[in-house]
């Protein structure tokens, strides 16, 4: 224990840790009248980081290819220790993610919170809500499952409605006339990649605003 | 870590002095509980992952690589990757060898030359015969020979 205290003590003088502590965390009040309602933004980020550990694991096991993609989730699920946990908890932990996403956004719309001077908080939380979507989206097909390749045909069908462009943006999205290898290699990319980093930046941007604002104070 | 004195019980001001250590010795077991409780949950967290990371008992396992004869023509060679090695099967005078083929030089893999009838590493040039003696080249190491049994009509290396 005092070998922790000299290494925190060590940063402190340094870097002046303990004001920034006291002001962010241990001594910063709550308004009084913010219920539990407000806790969902900050749940779908916990869900956001159990993904993005939970993830990493995964893609310890995972290959990008038909052949073997179902072979390396089941490897997963039956032959690596904990495995199921972590793939279970990836796999519903999507659907955490979304459903706290939506009470998220139910809340600030009941309470008007995206009111000036906060209209920008709802705009990237709506972009982030697209994002998390489109991570759910490409995770799916991710397994190579009937259910995932079913569910990744019917989702990039559903660009064809756009008028002029429809059926180039449904080939865009399928990587080719077809779901094939192309396919998983382009959602695979998406999903561990991509998404995540744009993902990152405009939560960086919703969280930025949301201290230079404050939070919205209840009555 | 400070937490707000507890207030004194009301009506019993004089005793509040009498009371403080009482109320250390409650504060040190309320924050060894806290410690406590935070070390199972940052366990239960860590548990799954480190598991996670073990590797996999079915990845330890060693395999069995088993080449039917009927596979084998004479003065042929055949290549298996067999547990991150290649495997070279030699067919000559009606008896197999197995090879690493591995070259002994630097590691590349020697190439059966049926009508030399001699391994020839494509790296350096080393060359060796049908026995995996060198030949020439910058080698002075036979080429490793693999243990083999057969059985059922098939080779198995294990």
């Amino acid at each position: 224990m005092l070998v922790l205290r000299k290494i925190y003590d060590f940063f402190d003088s340094r870097y002046h840790v303990t004001p920034a502590l006291e002001v962010n965390v241990t001594k910063k009040l709550v308004p009084r009248t913010l219920g539990w309602a407000g806790c969902f933004g900050g749940l779908a980020l916990f869900t956001f980081l159990t993904q993005v550990f939970t993830g990493a694991l995964l893609l310890m096991f995972y290959k990008p290819d038909p052949a073997r993609a179902w072979d390396s989730v089941m490897f997963v699920k039956s032959n690596v220790s904990m495995g199921w946990l972590v793939q279970r908890i990836h796999a519903v932990g999507a659907n955490v993610m979304i459903l706290l996403v939506l009470l998220h956004m139910a809340r600030v719309a009941y309470y008007r919170i995206f009111k000036p001077p906060r209209e920008l908080h709802w705009v990237s939380g709506v972009v982030l809500f697209f994002l998390t979507t489109a991570l759910a989206f490409t995770g799916y097909l991710l397994p190579w499952t009937q259910l995932s390749f079913w569910g990744a045909k019917i989702g990039t069908e559903i660009p064809r409605a756009v008028p002029g462009f429809g059926p180039m943006l449904v080939e865009w999205a399928r990587r080719g006339k077809t779901l094939g290898p192309e396919t998983l290699g382009f959602f695979f990319s998406l999903h561990v990649w991509v998404l995540p980093a744009i993902i990152s930046g405009f939560m960086a941007m919703h969280f930025v605003m949301i201290r230079r604002t404050g939070i919205s104070k209840p009555l | 870590m400070n937490r707000a004195p507890q207030p004194t019980q009301p009506g019993a001001p004089e005793e509040a002095a009498a009371t403080a250590p009482d109320d250390a010795g409650r504060r040190c077991f309320l924050h060894a509980c806290m410690g406590g409780m935070s070390l199972v949950s940052a366990g239960t967290v860590a548990y799954p992952i480190v598991s996670f990371m073990r590797l996999p008992s079915t990845l330890a396992e060693s395999q069995v690589l088993r080449i039917p004869l009927a596979s084998l023509s004479e003065d042929q060679a055949l290549y298996h990757d067999h547990m991150g090695q290649s495997l070279v099967v030699l067919y000559t005078n009606k008896t197999p060898k197995v090879f690493d083929a591995a070259c002994t030089h630097l590691g590349c893999i020697v190439a059966w030359d049926g009508v030399q009838r001699t391994f020839r590493c494509p790296c350096h040039g080393a060359i060796f015969d049908d026995e995996g003696k060198p030949v020439s080249g910058p080698v002075s190491r036979p080429l490793v020979r693999v243990g083999f049994e057969i059985a059922n009509n098939e080779i198995v290396v294990s």
